[in-house]
């Protein structure tokens, strides 16, 4: 599902000059499950923002589904990222001024999807992550842990075929972060990729691979199943 | 998906309550401001514009040979001329304003200061819309009367009075033959009683001025679409040679379009009341729309992580743009709606009760006004667009990874710059309006307090205009009260006379000093032996007019002022003769009196000429005034009030001060002041509420770094002045550059005064603390109530 090939970012500003992403290339199989692993600075959100079309690589090849994706526009990765791809964030953004089922909602309105329809798939998603009774709260209103069931609930809504989750975990208690690997692992056995950045060696091993990163390229691979 | 966006701005208010509340106070006082003075220009151009073929509706002016517009009044013959030989002239009326009779229905008895004779033709050049009666006929017979629909009112409240008899002067019998409709503010003219000129023709007084020398006529025609103007201006110039008496035959009379007839008689004050409004709308928007961006852009940057998160789950650059328009055009629309209550109820009546005498009284009709109401749509429209889109735009281009893990915090750098140019133009353009406000005030109090040449102080003055209805016992019963006042301890002197200061009308008139063969156009009074010195006006040369001198004698002298003693080039004018240039005999000037201030408040001091007005006697006057010791003055009005109640008249007894009289003639610029005085504090008052709400929200992205600080040994006083230092910055920049700006405004403004105040630096000084100390309050609590907050508190927050 993912090819990527000696992929090259850097960031400049006046002064310095920080490589973030050096020659890397690796390939992501559609149904897999890779977490990316690393020391702070190594790239691994670079590389989650290059994935997720929120960021364009300077050099290198970043193939989606066998489609070339690195030169997109700004207009084409929108849409790509509208059919594709699904977001869980270490700190949920989910925004505030919206009701947890509006929150849901808001990607299936952006794609156009019918209200009716819509209302359905949103029931759907939170009866899943168990968040149903919560529906008309507002994200202020919630755990830690409940706020991050929205959040996936969102991601998973308009069925991506990708999810990118940025260190899901990281603002929450053990029980609760072990609930949204469990849910994240139920995506995947369900059918979905999930690429997931973490510093956790306890959610790594949730996946079926890990990255390893360092200087922005990979060292090692392992593979867990 | 419009829902959608309500809700969320909804919430968005409820969430950011001052914001909102500063945006909306600010809009709604800064709309209504705009909103009044917007249809007071806006009823000043277009004035008159309700008559359909005002295009082909034209007047007559005279021209001097100096050129400019002249006046309005031309030779009460010509028009009838120009009617009889220029066939392009489809109909034309004479407008006469001669003399007002009291029209009397029963008990019902009124006198309309807008009386007006016109000709059989008038309807047909005017189209007014007729209430009752026939346009053709209306003004054909010699008695006809047409009322306005508020005089019919007064006269026979609301039945149709076609064909029913008025008494005018208790003597003639008219006849109603019209009504017409309401008549909107903006017009013209306005007559409430139209009567007729074959009326008028017959009255003595007016045969005798009917001739080709005396101009007081004032005209208005219809014209032919399609007419060589050029060529009836020459035919009409071609009578005025052949008819006109030789003191006046090179005058130039010239058609104008009646389209120009509202401004052309508007005056300098009333025009700088329309310019001065423009500049202000311009001002108060662009303060309005600054402080708008201002507030949004601080906020959007607390929404930078929304609109990044909205993006990722696929929202459009478009739909994130369409929402911030739908907050931002709620958020005006529903100010627009207050502002219009606002301004209905407190700023219209304010406004009708300072400038409706000039401008003609505010009135609404949705179907005149519609353009402006369209208008202020369309501007609801582009302010919320420019205000929403502008910092939109600058928020989607920034980086989504960025702004999703709360990077962007802050506006820094080139935004923080083009804030600080925001602020600094708002508070430039404040900071001018008060300088203008200052300095307009400085020149008011100075021509207020400023001498006028006569005694503005003590000197009441009697009406004598109060319509006795027995004018023989009123007047011997007058001359008994005038020998009281000649043995009265208290009346140090008084005055029977038709002029008085301030009311000296528009009379001129050329007089010519054969010896030099100079000519000087002289402004014409009258004066009784009392006149000078109940006014102590000083007679520095020569005598003033003597009561026992036989009044053949004393009636060919004359007293003139020193503005004309200057003009004729003399350096004493006692004893030398001038004759009118109309011609007569000559006139010995006996008298010359230091200059005082008799019209045009406060304007130069033209050369005047003094007539004497005879024996002192009700006929012929206007007003006693009287002279009275310090503190007497009451007892005095109190017996002249019980000695008139013995010549009963249709107006009741009544008096004032020449002093209350004099302010009258200020009202129009102590209006321009008020309003100026308003729109000061208005855009002040916008512009520090929008540095309130910004500096609110700068600081709440500030919390870390106060606290910090504070951690690191900051004191509360080290640290307010911090973060208050660039915005009192900003402030001073905007005190010192707004200077050469107010001083080019107002030194312009101040050519149009005679006697001038010179514009000095404490004005601006004044004007600069003023301002500061508003920035200092509203910076100052903000940013002391952030630095005095626990530390361990907003690094936790954090």
């Amino acid at each position: 599902m993912i090819k990527i090939t000696n992929l090259e970012k850097i960031y400049r500003t006046e002064e310095v000059e920080t490589v973030a992403l050096n020659d890397l290339s690796f390939q992501v199989k559609e149904g897999e499950f890779v977490a990316v692993m690393g020391p702070s600075g190594c790239g691994k959100s670079t590389l989650l923002n290059i994935l997720g079309l929120l960021d364009d690589p300077d050099a290198g090849s970043f193939l989606f589904n066998g489609v070339e994706v690195a030169k997109f526009n700004e207009r084409k990765r929108a849409d790509m990222r509208k059919k594709n791809i699904g977001f869980v964030f270490q700190s949920f953004n989910l925004i505030d001024e919206l009701t947890v089922f509006e929150n849901v909602e808001l990607p299936l309105m952006y794609a156009g999807v019918k209200k009716s329809e819509r209302k359905a798939r949103v029931d759907e998603v939170l009866e899943k992550v168990q968040i149903m009774h919560r529906r008309n709260h507002f994200p202020q209103q919630l755990s830690g842990g409940q706020q991050q069931r929205v959040a996936v609930a969102r991601a998973v809504v308009n069925k991506p075929k990708l999810i990118l989750a940025d260190e899901p975990t990281g603002n929450l208690d053990s029980s609760n972060g072990n609930e949204v690997m469990q849910m994240l692992t139920d995506l995947n056995e369900a059918g979905t990729t999930i690429v997931m950045v973490t510093h956790s060696e306890h959610d790594a091993r949730y996946s079926h691979r890990i990255i390893r990163m360092l200087d922005g390229h990979t060292v090692t691979e392992n593979i867990l199943v | 998906m419009i829902r959608n966006y309500l809700k969320t701005a909804w919430r968005q208010f409820k969430k950011n309550k001052l914001t909102t509340g500063i945006s909306v106070t600010a809009l709604v006082l800064g709309f209504s401001t705009v909103m009044v003075l917007a249809a007071m220009v806006y009823q000043f151009k277009t004035a008159d514009s309700q008559f359909a073929h005002r295009d082909n509706m034209y007047y007559l002016r005279s021209v001097p040979k100096e050129g400019g517009l002249g006046g309005m009044q031309t030779t009460y013959p010509l028009l009838g001329e120009i009617v009889k030989t220029c066939p392009q002239v489809v109909a034309a009326s004479h407008y006469q304003q001669w003399y007002q009779p009291w029209l009397k229905n029963g008990q019902h008895e009124i006198q309309d200061n807008t009386t007006a004779f016109v000709d059989t033709a008038f309807l047909k050049v005017f189209p007014f819309p007729l209430k009752y009666g026939n346009r053709e006929s209306a003004l054909a017979g010699k008695f006809s009367i047409v009322l306005s629909e508020e005089n019919a009112e007064k006269l026979f409240g609301n039945e149709n009075p076609l064909g029913k008899t008025i008494a005018a002067d208790d003597t003639t019998l008219l006849t109603v033959t019209g009504v017409l409709q309401h008549i909107p503010g903006n017009t013209s003219i306005k007559p409430g009683v139209l009567l007729t000129t074959a009326f008028l023709e017959d009255s003595p007084g007016f045969k005798d001025n009917v001739n080709w020398y005396n101009g007081f006529a004032v005209n208005y025609l219809r014209i032919r679409p399609g007419t060589d103007m050029m060529a009836l201006e020459t035919a009409i110039n071609k009578i005025v040679r052949l008819n006109y008496s030789k003191e006046r035959q090179w005058e130039q009379v010239i058609i104008r379009p009646f389209s120009r007839h509202f401004a052309d008689n508007a005056d300098e004050v009333g025009k700088s009341v329309v310019t001065g409004s423009l500049g202000t709308i311009l001002f108060i928007l662009t303060i309005l729309v600054v402080n708008l961006i201002n507030l949004n852009a601080g906020n959007l940057y607390r929404r930078a992580k929304e609109v990044a998160v909205k993006k990722i789950v696929g929202g459009s650059k478009r739909g994130i743009i369409v929402q911030f328009f739908t907050e931002n055009l709620l958020v005006v629309f529903v100010s627009l709606a207050l502002a219009v209550l606002f301004s209905y109820f407190l700023l219209v009546p304010f406004i009708n009760s300072t400038f409706g005498a000039r401008f003609g009284d505010m009135e609404f009709s949705l179907n005149r006004d519609y353009p402006l109401v369209l208008l202020f749509l369309l501007l609801a429209f582009v302010i919320a667009a420019i205000v929403a889109v502008l910092p939109a735009i600058r928020m989607l281009s920034l980086k989504i990874s960025d702004a999703v893990k709360g990077k962007i915090v802050s506006g820094g750098g080139r935004t923080a710059y083009v804030r600080n140019i925001f602020i600094t133009l708002q508070f430039l353009l404040s900071v001018i309006i008060i300088y203008v406000a200052i300095i307009l005030a400085r020149q008011l109090n100075y021509m207020k307090a400023g001498s006028l040449g006569f005694n503005k102080g003590d000197v009441a003055v009697v009406d004598l205009d109060l319509a006795f209805k027995d004018p023989k016992t009123a007047s011997s019963r007058f001359n008994v009260i005038l020998n009281k006042l000649r043995n009265h301890a208290d009346v140090k002197s008084f005055s029977v006379n038709r002029f008085i200061p301030t009311a000296y009308g528009y009379n001129t008139n050329a007089f010519v000093d054969r010896s030099a063969q100079k000519e000087v156009w002289m402004f014409q009074g009258g004066a009784d032996a009392g006149y000078f010195q109940t006014y102590d006006i000083p007679v520095s040369e020569g005598r003033p007019f003597d009561n026992s001198a036989a009044d053949s004698i004393e009636t060919r002298n004359v007293i003139i002022n020193k503005a004309a003693e200057k003009a004729f080039g003399w350096t004493n004018a006692v004893g030398r003769q001038i004759i009118p240039k109309s011609g007569g005999p000559s006139y010995t000037i006996i008298g010359v009196t230091n200059d005082f201030v008799f019209q045009n408040f406060p304007g130069k001091v033209e050369p005047l000429i003094h007539y004497y007005t005879g024996k002192q006697a009700l006929e012929g006057a206007a007003f006693l005034s009287l002279n009275i010791a310090k503190g007497k003055a009451q007892p005095v009005l109190s017996m002249l009030e019980k000695e008139f109640k013995e010549m009963p008249g249709k107006r009741a007894f009544n008096y004032d001060f020449i002093s209350d009289r004099v302010s009258k003639q200020y009202q129009m610029l102590d209006s321009i002041l008020k309003m100026t005085q308003y729109a000061g504090f208005i855009t002040i008052f916008i512009a520090a509420i929008g540095m309130l709400g910004l500096i609110t929200i700068l600081l709440r992205l500030k919390v870390k770094e106060i606290g910090v600080r504070k951690i690191l040994g900051g004191s509360v006083a080290g640290i307010a002045t911090l973060l208050s230092k660039s915005f009192l910055v900003m402030v001073m920049i905007a005190s010192v550059v707004s200077v050469p700006l107010a001083s080019l405004i107002m030194g312009a403004w101040l050519q149009h005064f005679t006697y001038r105040i010179t514009i000095s630096w404490w004005m601006f000084l004044g004007g600069a603390l003023m301002t500061l100390l508003v920035a200092l309050i509203t910076v100052g609590t903000q940013t002391i109530k952030a630095a005095m907050a626990n530390p361990v508190k907003s690094l936790r927050s954090e």
